[in-house]
């Protein structure tokens, strides 16, 4: 009897911040004048420790029923294309962190600012991790896996979280839970899907064309793109 | 059996087992909702609940774990048709064994305030229309069980205790570490569910027998000896390949073995469990005796992320406090709680263990302010509050509010005062201090006031406070006019301590209330209050020569083993200068930005320069040496504007980025700060360039932008009322009326919330108010801002603040 349920996943925390990383979210450009680094600096520990990195998996056929409501819009099936399962994936650095970001913010806007970019930056990391954990698992069993896509990527809305929360019972298994508005909170947390399969695959970006940031996207006014 | 009877009960009862592996099992499809089929399969639910009963199960879990509102959206079911049809199934079942049929609630599935955005109160509203729909459908008893948020937990128990008077027993989940997702420990929730009147407390789902095994003892440490505990494991941990569990029921059943020494009164299965996990728990049970030997409670204080027990001298900041502080007043009025967090979190960092949080200021609304400040410090600071207020109504919607076990401060030997708060205190759980005094004022001798204190605690028993959470004041009388109570004072606390067995508290600093040096007098005192047994003592927690007689006092009680902390606060250290009225403690500043400061802008000049360069500490330093002989105005004007606008300009041509932006903006803040602090000790009132309401619509928390806006506008001299995030449209409207500000800022930063930005602005035009919109937010275009009928997009911060000073006319 195959009784699918999601699973925790271990994630171990970062040594670190990517304060790099950080900058960028915070709005620095070719790299952190010193007060901007002087102020992540200052801030970095503290996000490091209120964060408890959690990560809950589920993997299941692409074709399976339950799974049908997520397939919104062209970008991800374009993503899944070949590929005959998916892993559902839920990533969250915890309530302490937001926490964390309204103490900072007391009395001072540019070290909540920082705060906040730091914990990006560090969700962004848990994410990794938690995806080369996937990918080592899938590499034991001799298959591929494609890169991360998430809820918001091109045309796929955010409208398809409630859904993949439920899938993932990632209330229960990371305490994560998704607002009537699709928000996840805690906020520092991320969603995503990657295609498993039997032939090497990698997935296909979903660019800037259905992104719906395409038309005030400051990257692309800079001829950059957010992955640069 | 009686539910009554059962939590009395000598021996051990089963619990069943898992309802949504038995279902996955029948074959429900992944991510279906198991409550539906109360209604669409009661022969299936019915059989399950047979097959518990069969195997042993004197309490069934009713199908009702996800009957939250919220839960069943979309299921065409109302809660109260799949909580009916759930107790019926079990009710059913349950009868050939005469088994008790409880009524499962589990979380509501939304995050609450603050780290979500669910208000407390419609939490406690949705488990009361839960609770009633089971209490009307017949079930015996209330399991609330896999919470892992204690404030909902506590939702839960006060919509009980509101709604039937069925018993309630109470479960949280624990990950490895010991702690739940949201950081709760177990002593704090045994603390905060027995106070909330929780007939019976346990440790479910999360983990395996053995796992939770240390954290079980810790829960049967953290109430008294005959208080009822239960457990309901998983099957241990899930299996790697993701087919279910990874014990049998014969391994399930040995790892429990080791429970007959908890001596539980109840115990079953959580996810992964079947039948047969019960029957096999049959032979573990056997004649096992329910309940623990009596041992010693210990005086907790909680948050759930930290319990303190008072046990010895335990400081408690006195500095939220209004009495004789007009920026604070000021604070207050103004509804600045920034102001008052500023505080609560400087005092943690100086080593306050408990935070006492008064905010009466006449012609406030008290109440209201209790609430907002309590759940406000909550959401920055993790120590427990001390509420102190004489006001009943801000008592209780404090203590209501409260996430976690807070004290009340206080009560005193009058009747009428005793019989309106001790009830509060017990049905929320809270630890009270006593003063010794009553209708007749402050006794002269110190057994007059061990005789009062005797009145309180016998009261306070009575109305069903523990022993351990009842506190004494002997009251600090000011040595300079009644010099002779100093002594009376220490010798009534002492005498309390060993006579009632109380704990024992006093506002240390008042003794010095009228003498030079305060701070030599109060160490003194403090040090000869800790001798007599003091346990609290409320005082200012930056005051070095107090916390050093704090520290001192420990090694010399030893109390503080080897002098370990006393050396890591010290070593290497001399005593600095006295600091008895501290500022919140100013950040480090960063190193010097890229800025030039503006030419001849004569004695603004130094100033402007460290706006402009983003540098916290020197901004405030140079405002308050400005502040001399000038009106604290002048400086908005003739120093924050004009750094301002050109960090805004550099800004907009590109040779400055928000991060430096924002620095400047956070220095501009802190010599706002200081020049407040001038404004309200001179009484005068701040002219406002404009009022200007701010929100982060409704549906959205992001609201990191909408704090910056609002920090950008108050430091050019706007008047912003920030209503917050995930702010309904009503909400706005109202707080356009009352205010009569003639500008709104709305913020969204998603998709899904832009709908909510529509609605408020159409809310404000059908309310036919004077006012002008303008919005933002990461995903809001030009065209889309006009479309839903805003006036201006501000594309970021520096935009919002131009858009203000051309619509209020200021240069």
């Amino acid at each position: 009897m195959l009784l699918p349920v999601s699973r925790v996943l271990d994630v171990e925390k970062p040594g670190g911040i990517d304060l790099g990383q950080a900058a960028r979210y915070m709005g620095a450009r070719r790299g952190a004048d010193a007060g901007t680094a002087a102020l992540l600096e200052r801030w970095a520990p503290a996000v490091l420790a209120a964060a408890v990195p959690r990560a809950v998996c589920l993997r299941a056929g692409v074709a399976d029923a339950a799974l049908a409501p997520l397939w919104q819009g062209r970008d991800v099936r374009r993503h899944l294309a070949g590929c005959a399962e998916a892993v559902l994936l839920a990533v969250t650095l915890g309530p302490e962190v937001d926490g964390q970001v309204r103490r900072a913010g007391v009395g001072d806007v540019a070290a909540q600012a920082a705060a906040d970019a730091l914990a990006s930056a560090l969700t962004e990391q848990v994410c990794d991790a938690a995806e080369s954990r996937l990918r080592a698992l899938a590499a034991a069993e001799g298959l591929y896996l494609t890169g991360r896509f998430s809820p918001g990527y091109g045309d796929w809305p955010i409208a398809v979280q409630p859904r993949l929360a439920e899938l993932l019972d990632a209330a229960r298994r990371i305490g994560l839970c998704v607002t009537d508005t699709c928000l996840m909170l805690p906020r520092k947390s991320v969603t995503a899907v990657l295609g498993l399969s039997a032939a090497p695959v990698t997935g296909a970006r979903a660019g800037c064309g259905s992104c719906a940031l395409r038309d005030k996207c400051e990257y692309r006014k800079r001829g950059e793109t957010c992955e640069s | 059996m009686r539910a009554e009877q059962l939590l009395h009960t000598r021996e051990t009862v089963l619990l069943d087992g898992a309802m949504g592996t038995m279902l996955q099992a029948a074959g429900l499809p992944l991510g279906a909702k198991p409550e539906a089929l109360n209604l669409e399969d009661p022969a299936l639910i019915e059989s399950i609940h047979a097959q518990y009963a069969a195997a042993g199960s004197r309490i069934l879990c009713a199908n009702t774990f996800g009957a939250s509102a919220h839960k069943l959206a979309g299921t065409g079911y109302t809660v109260g048709q799949v909580v009916a049809a759930g107790i019926g199934c079990a009710r059913r079942a349950a009868a050939p064994y005469e088994a008790l049929v409880a009524l499962d609630v589990g979380p509501l599935g939304e995050l609450l305030e603050p780290a979500g955005t669910l208000p407390f109160e419609e939490a406690v509203a949705a488990f009361a229309e839960i609770i009633r729909a089971g209490a009307q459908a017949g079930a015996d008893l209330v399991l609330c069980e896999t919470f892992t948020d204690l404030y909902e937990l506590k939702a839960a128990l006060l919509a009980c205790k509101e709604n039937c008077g069925l018993p309630v027993m109470a479960s949280m989940s624990f990950e490895a570490g010991g702690r739940t997702f949201t950081g709760c420990t177990v002593e704090s929730f045994a603390a905060v569910a027995r106070g909330l009147g929780a007939d019976a407390v346990g440790i479910n789902c999360s983990l395996g027998p053995k796992e939770i095994y240390p954290m079980a003892q810790a829960l049967c440490g953290a109430v008294p000896g005959g208080y009822p505990v239960f457990i309901k494991p998983n099957a241990g941990l899930p299996r790697a390949d993701g087919s279910g569990y990874d014990i049998t029921s014969q391994l399930f059943a040995m790892q429990m073995k080791p429970y007959r020494a908890l001596g539980l009164f109840a115990a079953g299965g959580c996810c992964g469990t079947t039948p047969a996990f019960i029957r096999a728990l049959h032979s573990v049970f056997d004649g096992c005796a329910a309940g623990r030997a009596a041992h010693p409670m210990p005086s907790v204080l909680c948050t759930p992320v930290q319990c303190v027990t008072v046990d010895g001298i335990t400081v408690v900041g006195e500095r939220i406090n209004p009495t004789g502080k007009k920026r604070f007043q000021q604070a207050i009025r103004e509804g600045d709680v920034d102001y008052i967090l500023a505080q609560g979190i400087s005092q943690a960092e100086s080593g306050a263990a408990v935070l006492d949080v008064n905010v009466g200021v006449p012609g406030v609304d008290e109440p209201a302010v209790m609430e907002r400040v309590v759940k406000a410090l909550q959401s920055v600071v993790s120590l427990p509050l001390q509420l102190d207020s004489s006001n009943p109504a801000a008592l209780e919607r404090g203590l209501r509010a409260y996430n976690g076990k807070p004290i009340v401060n206080s009560v005193n030997g009058e009747q009428a005062v005793l019989d309106s708060l001790l009830p509060l205190c017990k049905k929320y759980g809270a630890a009270v201090v006593g003063l010794t005094l009553d209708e007749q004022g402050i006794p002269k001798t110190a057994a007059q006031r061990v005789a009062i204190a005797a009145h309180i605690r016998d009261e306070a028993l009575a109305a069903g406070i523990p022993p351990e959470d009842i506190y004494i004041d002997c009251l600090t009388l000011t040595a300079s006019a009644q010099q002779e109570d100093a002594m009376t004072t220490l010798d009534a606390l002492r005498a309390c301590k060993e006579q009632l067995g109380v704990r024992t508290v006093l506002g240390v600093s008042n003794i010095s209330f009228g003498l030079p040096c305060r701070p030599c007098l109060n160490a003194a005192f403090l040090t000869m209050a800790m001798y007599a047994g003091l346990d609290l003592a409320i005082m200012n927690p930056a005051s070095e020569e107090m916390m050093g007689a704090v520290y001192a006092y420990n090694v010399l009680s030893g109390r503080d083993a080897q002098s370990r902390q006393y050396i890591a606060r010290y070593a290497g250290r001399t005593l600095p200068a006295a600091q008895t009225d501290a500022q919140p403690a100013a950040r480090p500043d960063a190193p010097a930005g890229e800025t030039p400061a503006q030419p001849d802008a004569g004695p603004y000049a130094p100033l402007i320069q460290a706006v402009e360069q983003g540098l916290k500490g020197q901004a405030a330093a140079r405002t308050r040496a400005l502040l001399a002989g000038r009106d604290p105005l002048d400086l908005v004007d003739g120093a924050l504007i004009p750094a301002l606008d050109a960090v805004g300009a550099g800004y907009e041509k590109g040779t400055l980025f928000l991060p430096q932006l924002l620095q400047s903006a956070s220095a501009a803040q802190a010599a706002f700060e200081e020049i407040k602090a001038a404004v309200a000790q001179n009484g005068a009132r701040g002219a406002s360039k404009g009022k200007i309401v701010l929100a982060t619509v409704k549906g959205d928390v992001h609201d990191i932008g909408k704090n910056i806006v609002r920090v950008i506008l108050e430091n050019y001299g706007f008047e912003v009322i920030d209503l917050g995030r995930d702010v309904p449209p009503e909400r706005v409207v109202e707080a356009v009326r009352a205010s009569g500000a003639r500008l709104v800022g709305l913020s969204a930063l998603m998709t899904t919330t832009l709908k909510s930005m529509a609605d408020t602005i159409a809310a404000l035009r059908r309310a036919k108010l004077d006012c002008k919109v303008m919005v933002g937010g990461a995903v809001l275009t030009e065209s889309y801002a006009l479309e839903i009928g805003a006036d201006w997009y501000a594309k970021d911060a520096k935009r919002s603040a131009d858009i203000a000073k051309a619509f209020y006319g200021v240069a």
